[in-house]
């Protein structure tokens, strides 16, 4: 098929309005974390009244 | 990783003026507590007493937080933050997200600002970006045309850019994401706007200084004044913003340290530093409490500061202007939005890392919003508390054929109103002499129209405040049954309301005040008098708010931006005139074709 966009150019104010987009930068924007897991922040007020733990390896 | 020492005072001053004004909140609020549980007494000490010291308690404390920042505000001054008087290095973007506006007055904002920038003669490291989230098509089109027509005017080829989400998935905070993800890259700097910003070229420049002296500076607030009203109702909201906002303000930056607020727009980020801590995840769930973050704002400054950026608003900073409702529906309508958004924070205090101060910042929000429903909550208790009151006893001690009447605590009571209304008139009043004694007032009109501004304004939020008491107590209550506000588009203009448009409004509000009467006369006629002050605007709601909503022409609430004109505002004026003008020439081509 022939291309005829340059024969038939595309409606002017259109073509314009696809020119004035912004530059193509793009840059990665990660999601965060934001809902802590279910049980864990009960389990960090209660982690104080734990007795204190040592690790019984690498000692 | 980023924080260090800057000019916003070392992080044990903060903790220490935090500290102080909490411990001094609590401390009135419990004086609050004691007063009432002593009149309670009386007549012997019930369940229902206690319940209504409590709320007293809460709803003390909040006031006295609000009522010391503006002690806070008027006592202190923060360092001059750093600067740099160089050339510029950063390459900046002025993104304005729009949904729904009118193109003319969105786009001749946008001129205004363009001209603004390159009058600096700095404004080649500014290109300003319109992102459209508009769903309405007729508008969408509208905005096309427009932004042809806005290069046409500026000659603003190359450095301003238009585009059209196909869908505007977060809304908001999604249409700015969506612009990061695809041209963030390419800018260092991005100066956040509301479609009704209006902010100096000059004011911008000075952000991005600052920003460029500060290497921990993630982002920066500017306090916007707001501008164009034209109802007494915006008025008289413009004036509280030019008149008390600064001082709150102020006393606020005292107590941010590197965890200061961000309100959406009218602030610079640094694209790097946002990118990397503000992609925000929908929440489990459905609205409102689920699904997109609402007030994103608030979430957005807290991460910041979570990955140890300094987040920061600097009340020096003029130039920063904005346009707010023009009567009290409207604002009321916009309330819903933020209602839903602060009460949906609730979900983030627990939020993993999150520094203290940005919790308690959710916490604010949410009691801000809570605040009213507590005030309701007490007045209905105390229109019950008869039902639940044991009765009298005349004859307590065994034996004693005397009847011993009990002393009437009614001091306590006068007492703790009179502490109340201090609370919420005292930091106004304070602010009007400060004004006077420093020059300040001169802005307003002078010291004496400034006091009429401030006496005037004092009434008007007293009539004002049990009607937005109700909207507000609506609009938590609808978020609580899991009604979701939605994204309705603001509404802007002159905003007039009939009298019968206020009845529909409001009819609900007179209802509820009819109500309360009605309660009080069967249940506890003694308190009447005291219910005066709240049930009587809320039968007068329709007339308070139409009346609010007539075009002012009082020569009382002048303020700065009224008394000389901002230069951005003159150029908005400037190019509305020409906008207008096109219009004109383009209906006569239409006119002529058709003929």
């Amino acid at each position: 098929m022939n291309d005829l966009s340059t024969v038939f150019p595309s409606d002017p104010e259109t073509a314009a309005i696809e020119g004035a987009a912004p530059p193509e930068a793009p840059m990665a924007m990660p999601k965060q974390k934001l809902e802590a897991r279910k049980g864990r922040f009960v389990a960090s007020l209660v982690a104080v009244l734990r007795p204190a733990r040592q690790s019984s390896r690498g000692v | 990783m980023r924080a260090t020492a800057t000019s916003i005072g070392t992080e044990s001053n903060v903790r220490a003026i935090r500290i102080l004004l909490l411990a001094a909140s609590v401390l009135i609020g419990c004086g609050g507590f004691v007063l009432f549980l002593r009149y309670g007494a009386a007549d012997g000490l019930d369940w229902m007493d206690v319940v209504r010291a409590a709320l007293i308690l809460l709803s003390t404390f909040w006031l006295a937080w609000g009522a010391l920042q503006a002690v806070a505000g008027l006592t202190t001054k923060p360092p001059l933050p750093p600067r740099h008087d160089g050339p510029l290095k950063s390459r900046c973007v002025v993104l304005v997200p729009i949904y729904n506006e009118d193109p003319a007055s969105t786009f001749t904002r946008i001129a205004a600002m363009d001209a603004s920038l390159r009058r600096t003669g700095s404004g080649d490291s500014f290109d300003i970006a319109i992102l459209s989230d508009t769903r309405d098509e007729a508008i969408a089109d509208a905005e096309k045309r427009g932004f042809l027509r806005l290069l046409a005017i500026t000659g603003g080829d190359r450095r301003l850019f238009y585009r059209r989400r196909a869908t505007n998935r977060g809304r908001k905070a999604g249409n700015i994401e969506d612009f990061i993800t695809r041209s963030g890259a390419a800018y260092d700097l991005a100066v956040i706007l509301d479609a009704d910003s209006l902010m100096e070229g000059e004011t911008m420049i000075e952000m991005v200084r600052r920003m460029e002296a500060d290497p921990a500076l993630g982002l920066l607030q500017t306090l916007p004044q707001i501008v164009n009203a034209g109802s007494r109702f915006g008025r008289i909201q413009q004036f509280a913003a030019a008149f008390y906002s600064p001082v709150f303000c102020r006393g606020l930056a005292m107590m941010q340290g590197r965890t200061g607020p961000f309100w959406g727009h009218n602030a610079i980020v640094r694209v790097r530093a946002f990118a990397e801590s503000c992609g925000l995840p929908e929440l489990s769930g459905k609205p409102p409490f689920g699904g997109h973050i609402l007030s994103h704002d608030y979430v957005e400054a807290a991460l910041l500061a979570r990955a140890g950026w300094t987040v920061r608003v600097d009340d020096d900073l003029t130039g920063s202007y904005e346009e707010g409702p023009e009567n009290m529906v409207l604002h009321a309508k916009r309330d819903r939005r933020w209602c839903q958004g602060n009460l949906q924070h609730a979900r983030l205090l627990t939020a993993p890392g999150l520094l203290p101060w940005s919790r308690f910042v959710f916490m604010q929000g949410i009691l801000a919003y809570l605040s009213p429903v507590i005030w309701l909550a007490f007045l209905l208790c105390s229109i019950a508390a008869p039902v639940f009151a044991p009765p009298v006893d005349y004859f307590p001690i065994e034996g004693w054929r005397w009847p011993v009447v009990p002393v009437s605590q009614a001091s306590q009571a006068i007492a703790l109103a009179v502490c109340i209304i201090g609370l919420l008139f005292l930091p106004k009043i304070l602010i009007l002499l400060d004004a006077a004694l420093r020059g300040r007032a001169t802005g307003f009109g002078g010291t004496a129209r400034a006091a009429g501004s401030v006496g005037t304004e004092l009434v008007f939020s007293a009539l004002s405040a049990p009607v937005f008491l109700m909207f507000n107590t609506r609009s938590v209550l609808q978020v609580l049954a899991g009604r979701d506000g939605g994204w309705p588009a603001q509404s802007r203009g002159d905003g007039v309301m009939s009298l019968a448009e206020a009845w529909m409004a409001s009819h609900w509000i007179v209802m509820s005040g009819a109500l309360g009467i009605g309660l009080s006369l069967w249940l506890s006629p003694s308190l009447l008098p005291w219910l005066v002050p709240v049930l009587v605007p809320m039968l007068l709601s329709p007339v308070i708010i139409a009346w609010s909503s007539a075009p002012a022409r009082s020569h009382l609430f002048q303020t700065p931006a009224q008394s000389a004109l901002p230069a951005v505002l003159l150029l908005e004026q400037q190019f509305r005139k020409i906008w207008q003008a096109e219009d004109r020439s383009e209906d006569k081509a239409e006119r002529v074709t058709a003929a």
